[in-house]
């Protein structure tokens, strides 16, 4: 198998596949300039890209590339699907709890607002105020109502480009820090391994999973995190509070059939914890979940058991 | 009086070979203790989860399992973690 390594949406990604040698590598470099090409459409970290853009036009209508059209059009679909835990529109409180630059700045800079500052939480504006006409690529959003589409993206973009790196193998993979999708299998193997990191110890694994061409993701609030003033922070904000989720779990793992699938119900799920998980999951009979406590017990569906290589 | 005694006997003795007739009749034409069940009858069961991974069923239907071991990692060169 062979493997190429690079930093893109401010994480890490791999890129493996196997095939003629010549071959992969042409399609790690066509893979690699997806990734940065998409990166540069959906980021909400640069003033120039379009999710910027389509941010800045919220009151009137916005004509949106294809790709923006559709990711939109999956992200509205998935918030009433996780009955409201994934919601797309929190980007402000994302920013009024310091997540206001790329995570990568917040780790080289480490000084954030004080607490002190820190505005009160405002209503979601109601999903149903986001317009989309897929036929002519128009998005609207109300005023007030600014996207970020940061996991659902990374997702999204990670099995397009498997798709682009599997017209160039007979097997491969993409990891975009968290996102995986598999194409194909890997020669002599029916399935593909995949380790299950102790979000605890990020050199040990918890269990290995055997798991078929398609999506697995894992959700984690130990690896984005930040102090805000005397306030630890991560990443996952609870729409229903505007604040990082208090959760009895440390991380949540889907697989499914795709990966802004997986990706949005291992947000989903994380914020959810033990007592809804189960309900949530039951919208979306696709996928299987593993979720890891703060006593680092496994929960999960019991589906994912078929998933579990002991 | 004797009559009605004989009379009596007579009904019982008919009274009791019929039943005992009956009996036999119905004994003779019912399943055998050696007749094997139809097994199309049973439905296969699901296969039991592996020993040791599965742990209490919380109030919403997901299943904790028993606490895994962590291990060094060397099996895979692919690693689930979150970003």
């Amino acid at each position: 198998m062979n493997t190429f390594r690079f930093r893109a949406m401010n994480t890490d990604i791999t890129l493996a596949a196997e095939g003629a040698s010549g071959r992969v590598e042409q399609g790690f470099e066509k893979a690699q300039r997806y990734i940065e090409a998409s990166e540069r459409r959906f980021t909400r970290f640069s003033e120039d890209s379009e999710l910027s853009q389509l941010n800045r036009s919220a009151g009137t209508w916005f004509h949106a590339s294809a790709d923006m059209t559709f990711v939109v059009s999956l992200a509205k679909q998935y918030v009433e699907q996780t009955t409201g835990l994934f919601n797309p529109s929190i980007l402000p409180d994302l920013e009024r709890v310091g997540y206001d630059r790329s995570m990568d700045l917040i780790r080289a800079e480490a000084s954030m607002l004080p607490s002190a500052r820190l505005a009160p939480a405002s209503d979601l504006l109601p999903i149903d105020g986001l317009l989309i006409n897929p036929d002519e690529n128009l998005i609207f959003l109300p005023h007030g109502m600014r996207l970020d589409l940061g996991g659902i993206a990374k997702g999204w973009i990670a099995e397009q480009a498997a798709m682009v790196l599997s017209d160039y193998s007979v097997a491969c993979l993409v990891d975009a820090g968290g996102d995986m999708f598999m194409v194909g299998q890997p020669e002599g193997e029916a399935a593909w391994q995949i380790e299950l990191e102790d979000p605890l110890k990020p050199d040990w694994s918890l269990t290995s999973l055997n798991v078929l061409p398609g999506a697995v993701t894992t959700s984690s609030v130990v690896k984005r995190k930040w102090m805000q003033g005397d306030t630890p922070r991560h990443h996952l904000i609870d729409p229903r509070t505007g604040l990082p989720a208090e959760t009895d779990w440390l991380s949540v793992t889907v697989i499914a059939p795709h990966a802004d699938m997986a990706e949005v119900f291992a947000k989903a799920l994380l914020i959810a914890g033990p007592q809804e998980a189960e309900l949530i999951a039951h919208n979306a009979p696709e996928i299987s979940y593993l979720a890891v406590d703060h006593a680092g017990m496994i929960w999960g569906s019991l589906e994912s058991l078929e998933f579990i290589n002991e | 009086m004797k009559l009605y005694k004989a009379f009596l006997h007579f009904l019982i003795t008919l009274v009791s070979a019929f039943a005992f007739l009956t009996g036999w009749a119905t004994l003779a034409h019912s399943l055998k203790p050696t007749q094997p069940v139809k097994q199309e009858a049973l439905a296969p069961l699901d296969p039991l989860p592996p020993v040791g991974l599965v742990g209490n069923a919380s109030s919403s239907g997901g299943l904790q399992f028993s606490s895994p071991s962590p291990r060094a990692r060397s099996q895979s060169m692919f690693v689930t973690r979150g970003s």
